[in-house]
């Protein structure tokens, strides 16, 4: 690797790095960073480091961020050791607590220095040699995302459920999620925030924020997968797919969601209460000795609250609006 | 660098569209006597839009600019990002696909300078098939009656603002056709003035049937935002009234039931009650949410008698 004569890093202030010692690369210089989030102790880390490094040598300057999620000591100081001896090409970064992987993705994004960025484990999820083909990818998309070929690797209850739901209620294009090997331009790293478990679904809102994301296939690496440490896998898993459901489709228009569920909780409890009114009117028929008229009252109680609180959602987004503009600018052409 | 009048165009696949749009507009403003610019919004097309845009002279009368988003995002964005971008004093916006008639554009603008905040189309005459006119006049009707914006014709995308109000008024999702509503926080003077409609030339239209679900549901969202910008306690009152009365009513019910021969009756209602009561106070509660949400907010949202400030004298330069 190269070194340079420039001496100072211009925005060392607005990076904040004090970890890094005196950097001896301009921002400019790195071609390619590299995010590591580290949520385990592990203990290959430096053979997997080289192993990397080696795959990606042809690229010229490349910076290794590795992001230490919570205490991890052992995996820590070989890091440190790591860095010392690294020309400064590798950073450490080390949470006091667990934050998770999205919240390390995001520290990751704003501090690399290189236009092009590659996210990785500390395990080999992809065989390194498929590697520069993913970067490379970049010159016709926004982010490359790894898929690995099906059956080897990946999760723990069988690559693809997630993203068969997925596929199913969000059309979904992407065939593996939770392999974290991503190549992406700093852009999309810097305009998506991403917070609890939303770093799976990264492609998915780097589409829907209108950057062009492509999937390449790859090698799996043989190595064991990452395990989520915050929650059990299915409910977990239940979560996200909710969340990510209702923030792609209706964070912008609350009420689309709740109004339906709640007018039709609405209309047919009115129907009910209506028909049983009748009934007793007319008919004489008695409310009592059964539970009918509280049951329909019940579903008229829970029609209201249901379009009440997506009111009270609309009335959020109307408030935050100005903050928020849905579109995104590609260019502007004057 | 500020100019008098910006056009706003929302494109979507309108490759043949584009030049005779160009030519159109460009002939329309000829005798007006003000520095105009042009802005195209691209909004994601998958067809030529784009390179025919920028073939377009950049800088004569009027000058082009064109902002291009990274993928489709819906008129209502097109047209935000349109007002976003503007420099104008005042903005008219219109359809990219020639059933507006850019020779409408000077009475917009005298409109506007005669006063007007708002200067609003009015297809009087629409070149479209029935099954799209009847639902909007029906729309137009439950949109006038509810929002208390008697508009004849929210669809018509060619409309006129005053810059400094509509900047200021917050637009999200698929509102385009209730901007005149929205801008009634800030009690505009609106202009109703009837406009030339033509038939679909190229490409094809790109509405439905399907949008009056959504459109009732936006109706109901518009409705609650009016109601809780102009007194923020207020946008639940109505429906609190109603559940009291219905507990009261349940309650009395109860009450009365207990000592005749329909014991029974009694219990029931006092179930009944306890569900609206416990209705109300969830009602209750949440208002006081909304409170807390724009207190929270204030400060940043202008208030909107703000809006309603306008210019001294009678023209607006």
């Amino acid at each position: 690797m190269t070194r340079t004569t420039t001496p100072t890093l211009p925005d060392e202030s607005v990076l904040g790095s004090p970890e890094t010692g005196p950097a001896d690369f301009a921002p400019a210089d790195f071609q390619l960073s590299v995010i590591v989030p580290v949520s385990r102790e592990t203990e290959s880390i430096l053979h997997h480091h080289e192993r990397h490094a080696a795959a990606l040598a042809e690229f010229g300057p490349v910076e290794f961020l590795y992001i230490v999620d919570g205490q991890f000591p052992k995996t820590t100081s070989e890091l440190e050791k790591l860095a010392r001896d690294s020309d400064h090409t590798v950073r450490v970064l080390v949470f006091n607590q667990t934050f998770g992987d999205s919240a390390a993705l995001s520290v990751g994004f704003k501090r690399a220095r290189a236009p092009r960025i590659l996210t990785l484990v500390p395990e080999a999820q992809v065989d390194p040699a498929d590697l520069p083909d993913l970067v490379r990818g970049l010159e016709a998309a926004d982010m490359v995302v790894a898929k690995r070929s099906s059956g080897v690797g990946g999760s723990v209850f069988g690559v693809g459920k997630m993203e068969w739901v997925l596929k199913r209620i969000l059309q979904s294009p992407f065939a593996d999620l939770r392999c974290r090997v991503r190549a992406l331009k700093k852009e999309v790293g810097e305009e998506i925030v991403l917070y609890g478990h939303q770093h799976r679904f990264f492609p998915l809102l780097a589409l829907r924020h209108g950057f062009k994301v492509v999937e390449k296939s790859v090698r799996p690496g043989g190595g064991t997968p990452p395990r989520d440490t915050n929650a059990p896998l299915d409910y977990s898993l239940i979560l996200d797919v909710v969340t990510v459901f209702f923030l792609l489709k209706f964070l912008k228009k609350p009420f689309r969601f709740f109004g339906g569920f709640g007018l039709a909780v609405l209309a047919l409890g009115l129907l009910a209460t209506g028909w049983l009114i009748f009934t007793r009117l007319a008919f004489g028929t008695p409310l009592v000795d059964r539970p009918a008229l509280i049951l329909s009252s019940l579903m008229v109680v829970l029609g209201v609250q249901i379009i009440a609180v997506g009111l009270i959602g609309e009335i959020v987004t109307f408030a935050y609006t100005k903050d928020m503009r849905e579109y995104r600018i590609d260019r502007i052409i004057e | 660098m500020s100019v008098d009048l910006s056009i706003i165009v929302p494109v979507y696949n309108e490759e043949d569209n584009v030049l005779p749009m160009y030519q159109a507009i460009r002939d329309a403003i000829a005798p007006i006597d003000r520095e105009v610019e042009l802005v195209f919004v691209d909004d994601g097309s998958r067809d030529r839009t784009v390179e025919r845009l920028s073939e377009l002279p950049r800088h004569g009368k009027p000058k082009v600019r064109i902002v291009k988003f990274r993928r489709n995002y819906g008129q209502t964005q097109a047209m935000m990002a349109g007002i976003d971008v503007a420099n104008g004093k005042v903005l008219v916006t219109m359809d990219g696909d020639l059933q507006n008639d850019p020779r409408d554009i000077p009475r917009f603008l005298e409109q506007i300078e005669a006063g007007h905040d708002l200067v609003v189309g009015w297809r009087k005459d629409r070149k479209d098939h029935w099954s799209r006119v009847l639902p909007s006049k029906v729309a137009n009707r439950l949109i006038g009656w509810v929002t208390g914006v008697p508009i004849k014709d929210n669809g018509c995308s060619l409309k006129a603002y005053r810059a400094d109000l509509i900047k200021k008024i917050p637009l999200y999702s698929e509102m385009h056709r209730f901007i005149p509503a929205m801008s009634s926080l800030a009690r505009p003077k609106i202009a109703e003035i009837v406009v030339r409609h033509h038939p679909r030339m190229h490409g094809s239209s790109k509405y439905g049937f399907s949008r009056i679900y959504k459109v009732f549901v936006d109706l109901i969202s518009i409705r609650t935002i009016l109601t809780f910008a102009r007194s923020p306690l207020m946008w639940l009152s109505g429906l609190t009234m109603v559940t009291l009365l219905l507990t009261l009513f349940a309650a009395v019910s109860a009450v009365v039931f207990a000592d005749t021969s329909y014991a029974g009756s009694s219990v029931v209602f006092a179930g009944v009650t306890l569900l609206f009561g416990a209705l109300s106070l969830f009602l209750i509660f949440l208002a006081f949410l909304g409170q807390l949400i724009w207190g929270a907010r204030s400060k940043s949202l202008a208030p909107f008698v703000d809006l309603a400030v306008r210019p001294a004298g009678r023209e607006v330069q």
